[in-house]
């Protein structure tokens, strides 16, 4: 072991030396090539290479889905060598992770997007949890502690090793999450869209870290859609689109509008059922529309939208994750609570929606983007889940009559062409298109004036997709109001007639879709970072 | 071909529910041969009824209360003290009829205090109910001073331990079968009318009429001994009324709903603390109306009244098929449960078993239950 960290760092000279030299070599620490990843014969990964130079910060770019995060799997062993086809080198030096705790032990350090510390437990306990300085299997305190306040200071936070982890803010605890990693002693660090939940203040103090880290010689892999950040600290950047990456190029070579292109430049070669349809009045109006994170007051996940839907038009609302469109969503539905300024007018006149049984008594209807923990009861069948949102409508002197039950579902299960066995199926056992024109049956029944649809085409396939398309021309025609939520940008540009575009909680843009691009929605949606 | 298929499946789906009735079978031979035929005798099965009804009444609502993913620990003490609380109230010569509306109103008071603090302060529904299990207990000696409070009227204790006579057990058949026969044919008639496919007549029939053969074997059996105990005609009337709420209402639709996806539920416009708080609401009353059933059987309340009720109700609804995680169950399931709990009981003390081994069995009993629950689920996925 010792004599290949003596070889690696011989390496490193001699690579300086000719360097000095003149004569520059493309000296990689990390080298994943050739990588292909499949689900079900889905290709997440279609041979991506991907190499990053010692000593870079390096910004990985990307919409959603474009397989940034399968290849972070990948390189952390979550996806197991084994499941992937292509090599990764590190170092020069294949590596075959079965998991995570492999890839830390060769120098990999992951900064998830999500989380991942525990709230009750304190600084120190956290860093240390599953690595605790030990001796004779007790933990040695005292020299955690020690480490603990060293690795607060390499990432500028002034705080007691002692604080529990919940007080902090998100920006704190995202700094936490960096001394958890550092601690490991990674040569190859790796976060993922660190900046997502920070304020400006938190982000500059992150860019900071950075600049030092990198002047430690720590390599930072940098996933962002965010420009102005990747072009404030990146020295290079790779842009991936559909799981192939596209290009690999210096930042200072880069501008925004070509990055944006890299980004979108695909060709649009799927079918949509495009209708011209006839917008009647307005039927929902948002004003001033703020939503503060539940969890951390100071975060807002919606600021002062002001929004327009109207009768017989679908609403597109495009976005990058995390710019708060499902949570705008969850808000008109009175899951989450709007501030007190923020005001709701549904046809004209003002409401105030505080559940969602008081949103589906106005009319307003939410197919999830996550049907199997919002949208549906697994264990159910179609006929329970499909009339669990209309039992009032069904019932007669209080009881509900299973045989209108029954009819009404089955209207529902013919309009959206649900292929199931019988009406008492588990929904489990449907397939993902199947259960999804169950939830949007579901959502019908209630007869809503608005249906705010959240992905309604998230993991399901071709010919379902295209009966769902077809069947939301249908309602719009009959005067429904669609607002859809979609980070698919084919799906925004072939359904919608208006599209409104979210970023970081504002509405940055409204395009018709005559004149709507991948281009200028994409920009509008990276816009809120170029503040 | 595809008819087959159907029978199929639906012989699967049955397979759970004969299960229960395998397993009540067997538990009856062994007690029967054990005991020399003291376990299958008029004088005992009456007997297995009346213990069987009070902890069978618990269940009824005792399962939704798991249904909905919670649990009541407190039901035994809970028992205790309105059985201490009628006792004494009986002693005091309070009419019989205010006795049972007091101690009901007070059982609804109680499930109102469990449903406030689980529904609406996020209290895990064990800590509240083992909270309450002590606060109980200490309010039966309040009540009963720790002395044994007794006896209840006689007007009052024909709740627990009187019967029907042999006209009226007779007449009470008559209408039990002649409303299972109305309800099967009612339901054809409502699909006719919808033009839905209905199933043949013919297995309408047989549905009814063995459902029918059955409580008539059984109501007969009853009827030559002392008549059908008035206890049994209580909880089959509660036994329907909760299964019809469970199924044909949408409050009973919402607790199963959230005790599967309580997300999905409240995201479908169910108010899912009301719901909650209701569950524990009714649970209080039918404690209550077990702790009259109970009393009246028994005749006198103590400070050890009810221990360990809790346990025989709540392990008979996960015999009978209740999700330890919630989500699903039935009342039907959880009344074959706990009688088979109540045969257990029964059973071992013919034998003269003593309370050590009582116990283990019980035990060992619950932890076989819950594994069958969990290795079901298991396979399914």
């Amino acid at each position: 072991m010792r004599l290949r960290e003596r070889l690696v760092f011989l390496k490193a000279h001699f690579n300086k030396w000719m360097e000095r030299k003149g004569k520059p070599v493309n000296d990689f620490i990390l080298q994943m090539e050739h990588i292909t990843k499949e689900f079900f014969g889905v290709k997440a990964l279609d041979d991506v290479t991907f190499k990053v130079k010692r000593g870079d910060v390096h910004a990985l770019i990307g919409e959603n889905g474009a397989g940034k995060s399968t290849m972070m799997k990948i390189l952390s062993g979550i996806w197991q060598y084994g499941t992937y086809e292509g090599q990764i080198l590190l170092n020069g030096q294949e590596q075959q992770y079965r998991d995570i705790k492999e890839s830390e032990q060769a120098g990999i350090a992951i900064i998830f997007q999500e989380l991942t510390l525990i709230k009750s437990m304190n600084i120190c306990e956290n860093i240390f949890l599953g690595d605790e300085i030990k001796y004779r299997g007790v933990i040695k305190w005292n020299e955690q502690i020690k480490r603990t306040k060293e690795l607060l200071m390499r990432v500028h936070l002034k705080v007691d090793p002692k604080t529990t982890v919940g007080e902090l803010g998100a920006g704190q605890q995202q700094l936490i999450e960096i001394a958890k990693a550092l601690n490991k002693e990674p040569k190859l660090l790796i976060l993922d869209e660190p900046t997502s939940s920070l304020s400006d203040m938190d982000v500059e103090n992150l860019m900071q870290i950075i600049r030092e880290l990198k002047a430690e010689g720590t390599t930072c892999v940098y996933i962002s859609h965010k420009l102005n950040e990747i072009f404030k600290i990146a020295d290079t950047a790779t842009i991936i689109r559909d799981g192939r990456s596209i290009i690999t190029e210096e930042v200072q070579n880069l501008t925004e509008a070509r990055i944006v292109s890299y980004m979108v430049g695909r060709q649009l070669n799927e079918r949509f059922p495009r209708k011209e349809h006839t917008p009647g009045e307005d039927v929902l109006e948002l004003r001033n529309w703020t939503v503060f994170d539940p969890e951390y007051s100071e975060h807002e996940m919606c600021s002062k939208v002001n929004l327009t839907a109207r009768r017989g038009e679908i609403l597109g609302i495009a976005g990058l994750m995390g710019a708060g469109r499902t949570e705008l969503a969850l808000s008109i539905f009175g899951y989450y609570h709007a501030a007190a300024e923020s005001r709701m007018y549904l046809d004209g006149k003002r409401v105030k929606i505080t559940s969602p049984k008081k949103a589906i008594e106005a009319g307003i209807g939410y197919v999830s983007e996550d049907r199997k923990h919002y949208g549906l009861i697994l264990e159910s069948d179609i006929k329970t889940n499909m009339s669990l949102a209309s039992l009032k409508k069904l019932c007669r002197h209080g009881a509900i009559v299973t045989n209108e039950e029954i009819r009404r579902t089955m209207h529902y299960v013919d309009l959206m062409k649900v292929k199931a066995v019988s009406l008492k199926q588990e929904v489990k056992a449907l397939s993902g298109g199947n259960q999804q024109k169950v939830v949007i049956g579901k959502w019908l029944m209630t007869a809503p004036k608005v249906l705010i649809l959240d992905e309604p085409t998230r993991g399901i396939d071709v010919g379902a997709k295209q009966e769902i398309y077809n069947e939301m021309n249908n309602l719009v025609d009959e005067g429904m109001c669609i607002i859809m939520i979609s980070s698919e940008l084919p799906e925004i540009l072939g359904m919608s007639d208006r599209i409104y575009v979210m970023s970081e909680g504002h509405l940055s843009g409204e395009i018709d879709w005559h004149e709507a691009t991948q281009e200028n929605i994409m920009a509008s949606a990276i816009e809120g970072g170029q503040k | 071909m595809r008819e087959t298929s159907k029978k199929g499946i639906s012989w699967k789906k049955n397979i759970f529910r004969f299960s229960l009735v395998i397993e009540m079978v067997i538990i009856f031979i062994v007690f029967q041969a054990v005991s020399r035929g003291l376990f299958l005798r008029n004088a005992n099965i009456n007997n297995l009824f009346m213990q069987s009804c009070t902890y069978a009444v618990i269940g009824c609502s005792m399962v939704y209360v798991m249904i909905i993913g919670g649990i009541d620990l407190s039901a035994g003490a809970t028992l205790g003290f309105l059985c201490t609380l009628a006792a004494t109230l009986q002693q005091k010569n309070v009419d019989v009829s205010l006795t049972i509306v007091i101690t009901v109103g007070v059982g609804i008071m109680i499930g109102a205090f469990y449903g406030y603090w689980v529904a609406y302060q996020g209290m895990p529904a064990f800590i509240a109910t083992l909270a309450g299990q002590n606060i109980f207990r200490g309010l039966t000696l309040f009540v009963g001073k720790g002395m044994s409070v007794g006896p209840a009227k006689e007007a009052f204790a024909k709740y627990g331990k009187g019967c029907l006579s042999p006209v009226l057990s007779t007449a009470y058949i008559i209408i039990f079968v002649s409303i299972v026969f109305a309800v099967v044919f009612s339901q054809r008639k409502s699909k006719k009318a919808y033009g839905f496919e209905t199933s043949g007549i013919g297995i309408d029939f047989l549905k009814a009429g063995s459902i029918s053969l059955i409580v008539a074997l059984v109501g007969f059996l009853l009827t030559s001994y002392k008549g059908i105990p008035i206890a049994v005609v209580i909880l089959s009337f509660l036994a329907a009324v909760m299964t019809f709420i469970g199924l044909n209402t949408p409050y009973g639709r919402g607790i199963y709903a959230i005790g599967n996806n309580r997300d999905a539920a409240q995201l479908s416009g169910i108010n899912t603390k009301k719901v909650t708080f209701c569950v524990y609401l009714i649970h209080g009353a039918v404690v209550a109306l077990a702790s009259v059933i109970y009393l009246g059987r028994i005749g006198q309340a103590s400070a050890t009244t009810g221990t360990g009720f809790e346990f025989s109700a709540i392990t008979g609804c996960i015999l009978g098929g209740t999700s330890t995680l919630g989500g699903s169950g039935t009342v039907i399931g959880a009344i074959l449960g706990t009688v088979i709990m109540a045969s257990l009981d029964n059973g071992m003390a013919l034998m003269n078993m003593g309370t050590t081994w009582q116990y283990l069995i019980k035990g060992v009993v619950l932890i076989l239950a819950v594994w069958l629950d969990i290795a079901s689920k298991a396979k399914k996925k």
